[in-house]
C-alpha cells in the first residue's frame, strides 16, 4: 500500500532514467504527477495503452514548465521503470535534491496489485536522493521495493506526490536494478540526475495529461532552433539557469557559431579528377570531322591532298553545296580560323589555358540550318567527335568516357527531335550551343497598288490578326481555278484512283505525283516551284511539309498507301509554296495575312486546333479539299 | 510573368503573342491549368490526370507522341470546348501537311 509519493528533484536534473524493472505491488490511493519547473529537457509519453503505464528508457520532456500535472486515473495495471528497483525494506522518502519541484501522481486509486522490487522493502515510506548523483541508473541497482512505498521524496524542487492514483495499478517495474547501497551513495548528489530519458509506455487512454502552463508560456520561437552543437547541452545542464529567459540568454551566440565551410563543400561529379591529372590535361582539339583539323591547320597538307584520296563524303558535300569539298575546306580555314584552337569547353571539370578559349563564329539561321542538316544527312558529327577523343592517347580512359558521355547525350537528345524551323535542335553544335532554326522573318513589303486592293493601307488590325489564327469562312483560292484544265487533271488524276495506285510501284507512285505537282504549278502560276524530294516516317499522321527557307516540299513515302492523301499532300503542300509567294512579296490584306502568319506560325506540337485553324492551313487544306473531291468523285 | 508564361517564351522560346495565345489556352481550365502546371515540373504526365471523354493528357501524348506537354494540354483544353473535333482528330490520326 503506498498513499502518497513524493519526488522532489531539483531543477538542474536533466536527465532522470529509470532504467530496470522490478515488480512493485501495493496498493497506491493516490497517483497524480507534478512535474513542477523541472529543467528536463524531454519528455515523452508512448504507448498509451489500456491497463500498464511503462516507463522504458527515457523519460524526456521538452518545453520546461512552471508546472506540469499529470493526472492518472483508473486502470493503469503496469507502470514500468526499466530500470531495476531493487533493495530492501522501508524506504520512505526519495529525495532529489535541488531544483526539480514537484511530481505529483493525483487521483487515488484503490489498488496497486503489485509493487516488486527484487528484494522486498516494506514500510518504505521516503527515499531521498542528496547531492551529487550524477547517475542514477549507473549508481542505483539491485534496489527492490515491496509492499508499501509512502513517499518517494526528490528533495528541495521535484516532488512526485501519489495523490489520487488510478483504480488499479496492477504493475510497477523498475526494469534495471536499484541496491540501497547505490542509492543511499547517491542521494548526495543529485547534480545529473537526468529525467531526459524517462518515458512512459502503454498508458491508459483515460490517463489525463494538463500542462496547462506548457500551453499558456510564451516562448521565444528562436529558442525552438535546432542546435546540434556541443554547446547547447551545457547551458541545459548548467544549474545556475532556471527558467527558459535564462537559457535563452544563455544561449545567445550560440547560433552564431561559425562552422568552417571547407568541410560542407562537395563536389557535383563522380569523376574528380586530381590536381595532378589537371594539370596533365591538354587542351582537347576538336576535331568534327576526321579530315578537317589536317586541312585546317596546315595548308600545305591541303595541298598534297591527292584526288585518288577523295572519299564519298566528300562527293555528297559537293553535290549538296554545289562547290567542292576542298573549296569549303579552304573558305573554312579563312573564315573560321579561331577553329583551329577550339577546345572541349568544360570549365567546372577542366582548365582552359589563357588564350585557348576559341571564338565560335556565329553562324546566320541558314548557315546554321545548312549546318544541322548537313550533320543529320551524314549522321556523324558527334559520332567523329567521339572517335576522335576514343582514339586520342593523351586522354585517360576516365577523361574519354567522361568527354564522349556528352556527345552521347546530345545524339540520344537529338534522335528525338525533329528538325522543324522555329523549333530547338539540342546541342547538335561542337560547342554545345542550343540550335534555334528560325527562319528570317517576313520582311512587310508591302506596296499599296492600284491594281488590286486600295482598300487595305498595309496594316492588319487586330480583327485581321484574329482571322490568321481562326481562319477564314470562305477563300477564293487567289483566283486560282484547280479544274481550269480538267482534262489534264483526270488524265493525272486518273492513277490516284485506289484500284490503279495500289497497282504502281513506290517509284510508279512518286511519278505521278510529280505529274500532279507540275499540274498544280501550272494552274497556280508559281514562279519558283518547289523542289520534290521524298523521305520515310514511320509515324502516322506525317504526310510531309514544305520548308520555304529551302523551298522544298517534303512528302513522307510512307504514308504513300493512302492514294487519295498522297494526292491531297501534293496540292497541299503547292498552295502553301504560293502563299509563301504572295507573303514574299504582299500586294493584298490576305498575303499580308499570310507573312503574319508565317512569322507566328502555330506547329502541331504545340497547340493542334490552333495548327489547324491557322489560315496558312485552313486554306491549303481547302485548296486540296477540291483535288480530293474530284479524284473521290471518279 | 506567371509560371507558364515564364516556360513558354524561356524555356521554349516562344514569341510573346504565342506565349500569349497558349497561355491562355492553358489557364482557360483551373484544372487543367494546374495539371500543366505540375507537368512542367515534373515533364512527366500522371497517371490519373484529368480525363475528358476516356482521354487523359497521358493517353493524348502516347496517340500523338509529336506533341509536347504544351500540345498535350491545349489538346486537353480542346476535348473539353470541342470534344467532336478533337475525336475527329484522333479518328484522322492527327494529320500533319
Amino acid at each position: 500500500m503506498c498513499d502518497d509519493m513524493d519526488f522532489d528533484v531539483s531543477s538542474d536534473v536533466s536527465d532522470f532514467g529509470f532504467d530496470s524493472v522490478d515488480d512493485v505491488g501495493s496498493d497506491f490511493d493516490d497517483a497524480s504527477i507534478d512535474y513542477d519547473d523541472t529543467a528536463s529537457e524531454d519528455f515523452s509519453l508512448n504507448d498509451i495503452g489500456d491497463d500498464s503505464v511503462s516507463f522504458d528508457d527515457s523519460f524526456e520532456m521538452d518545453d520546461v514548465s512552471d508546472d506540469i500535472v499529470f493526472e492518472v486515473s483508473d486502470d493503469i495495471k503496469t507502470l514500468d521503470l526499466d530500470n531495476e528497483f531493487d533493495n530492501s525494506e522501508v524506504i520512505e522518502t526519495l529525495d532529489f535534491d535541488d531544483d526539480i519541484e514537484t511530481l505529483e501522481l493525483d487521483n487515488p486509486t484503490e489498488e496497486i496489485e503489485t509493487l516488486e522490487y527484487d528484494e522486498s522493502l516494506e514500510n518504505t515510506e521516503a527515499l531521498g536522493f542528496d547531492d551529487s548523483v550524477e547517475d542514477i541508473s549507473e549508481n542505483v541497482d539491485g534496489f527492490d521495493l515491496s509492499e508499501e512505498i509512502e513517499d518517494l521524496d526528490f528533495e528541495e524542487d521535484i516532488n512526485f506526490d501519489l495523490d489520487e492514483v488510478a483504480d488499479e495499478i496492477e504493475t510497477l517495474d523498475f526494469d534495471d536494478e536499484f541496491s540501497q547501497e547505490s542509492i543511499e551513495e547517491a542521494f548526495d548528489e543529485t547534480d545529473s540526475l537526468d529525467a531526459t530519458d524517462f518515458v512512459i509506455d502503454d498508458l491508459d487512454p483515460e490517463v489525463e495529461f494538463e500542462n496547462d502552463a506548457i500551453d499558456t508560456k510564451d516562448i521565444d520561437p528562436e529558442y525552438y532552433e535546432a542546435t546540434p552543437i556541443s554547446e547547447f547541452p551545457t547551458v541545459q545542464e548548467d544549474e545556475n539557469i532556471d527558467g527558459l529567459e535564462n537559457i535563452e540568454n544563455a544561449n545567445e551566440g550560440v547560433n552564431d557559431i561559425q562552422i568552417d565551410s571547407e568541410i560542407s563543400e562537395t563536389m557535383p561529379n563522380e569523376y574528380v579528377p586530381s590536381e595532378t591529372e589537371m594539370t596533365e590535361v591538354e587542351p582537347y582539339q576538336a576535331t568534327p570531322i576526321s579530315d578537317l583539323p589536317i586541312v585546317q591547320e596546315n595548308d600545305e597538307i591541303l595541298e598534297e591532298i591527292d584526288d585518288t584520296k577523295r572519299i564519298p563524303i566528300e562527293d555528297e558535300f559537293e553535290e549538296f553545296n554545289g562547290e567542292t569539298f576542298e573549296q569549303a575546306l579552304r573558305d573554312d580555314a579563312v573564315d573560321n580560323a579561331p577553329l583551329t584552337e577550339a577546345i572541349y569547353e568544360d570549365d567546372s571539370e577542366y582548365p582552359i589555358e589563357d588564350g585557348l578559349e576559341s571564338e565560335i563564329p556565329h553562324m546566320t539561321d541558314e548557315e546554321l540550318e545548312q549546318f544541322v542538316n548537313w550533320e543529320l544527312q551524314h549522321e556523324n558529327g558527334n559520332y567523329d567527335l567521339i572517335n576522335n577523343v576514343m582514339n586520342d592517347d593523351s586522354l585517360t580512359d576516365d577523361q574519354k568516357e567522361f568527354i564522349t558521355q556528352q556527345y552521347l547525350d546530345e545524339i540520344n537528345e537529338g534522335e528525338k527531335e525533329v528538325t522543324e524551323f522555329g523549333q530547338r535542335v539540342m546541342g547538335l553544335t561542337y560547342d554545345e550551343r542550343d540550335i534555334i532554326t528560325k527562319p528570317e522573318e517576313l520582311e512587310n513589303t508591302f506596296e499599296q497598288t492600284d491594281q488590286i486592293d486600295d482598300i487595305f493601307n498595309g496594316k492588319l488590325t487586330e480583327n485581321d490578326i484574329d482571322a490568321v489564327y481562326e481562319g477564314l469562312e470562305n477563300y477564293d483560292f487567289q483566283g486560282v481555278d484547280c479544274l481550269e484544265n480538267i482534262e489534264r487533271l483526270d488524265s493525272s488524276l486518273e492513277s490516284f484512283t485506289s484500284e490503279n495506285w495500289e497497282k504502281l510501284s513506290l517509284d510508279e507512285q512518286k511519278e505521278k505525283m510529280n505529274d500532279l505537282a507540275e499540274y498544280i504549278i501550272d494552274v497556280t502560276g508559281l514562279e519558283n516551284p518547289p523542289r520534290i524530294e521524298f523521305y520515310n516516317n514511320e509515324q502516322e499522321g506525317d504526310y510531309g511539309g514544305f520548308d520555304r527557307t529551302t523551298n522544298t516540299l517534303s512528302i513522307n513515302e510512307h504514308m504513300l498507301y493512302q492514294n487519295d492523301e498522297a494526292a491531297d499532300t501534293v496540292a497541299h503542300e503547292l498552295w502553301h509554296a504560293l502563299q509563301y509567294q504572295h507573303a514574299s512579296n504582299p500586294r493584298t490584306k490576305l498575303d499580308a495575312m499570310y507573312a503574319e502568319n508565317f512569322n507566328d506560325y502555330i506547329s502541331p506540337n504545340e497547340d493542334f486546333e490552333g495548327y489547324q485553324s491557322q489560315i496558312l492551313e485552313s486554306e491549303a487544306r481547302a485548296f486540296a479539299q477540291q483535288i480530293k473531291d474530284r479524284l473521290h468523285s471518279y | 510573368m506567371d509560371r507558364i508564361m515564364t516556360y513558354l517564351i524561356e524555356t521554349l522560346n516562344q514569341s510573346e503573342r504565342t506565349a500569349k495565345r497558349n497561355s491562355a489556352k492553358l489557364s482557360k481550365y483551373d484544372d487543367i491549368k494546374s495539371e500543366f502546371e505540375t507537368w512542367i515540373d515534373t515533364q512527366e504526365y500522371p497517371v490519373k490526370g484529368i480525363e475528358i471523354e476516356g482521354y487523359n493528357a497521358a493517353k493524348i501524348s502516347e496517340l500523338a507522341p509529336f506533341m509536347n506537354g504544351v500540345g498535350v494540354y491545349n489538346f486537353l483544353v480542346t476535348f473539353r470546348d470541342n470534344p467532336k473535333l478533337a475525336r475527329q482528330t484522333i479518328f484522322d490520326g492527327f494529320p500533319r501537311k
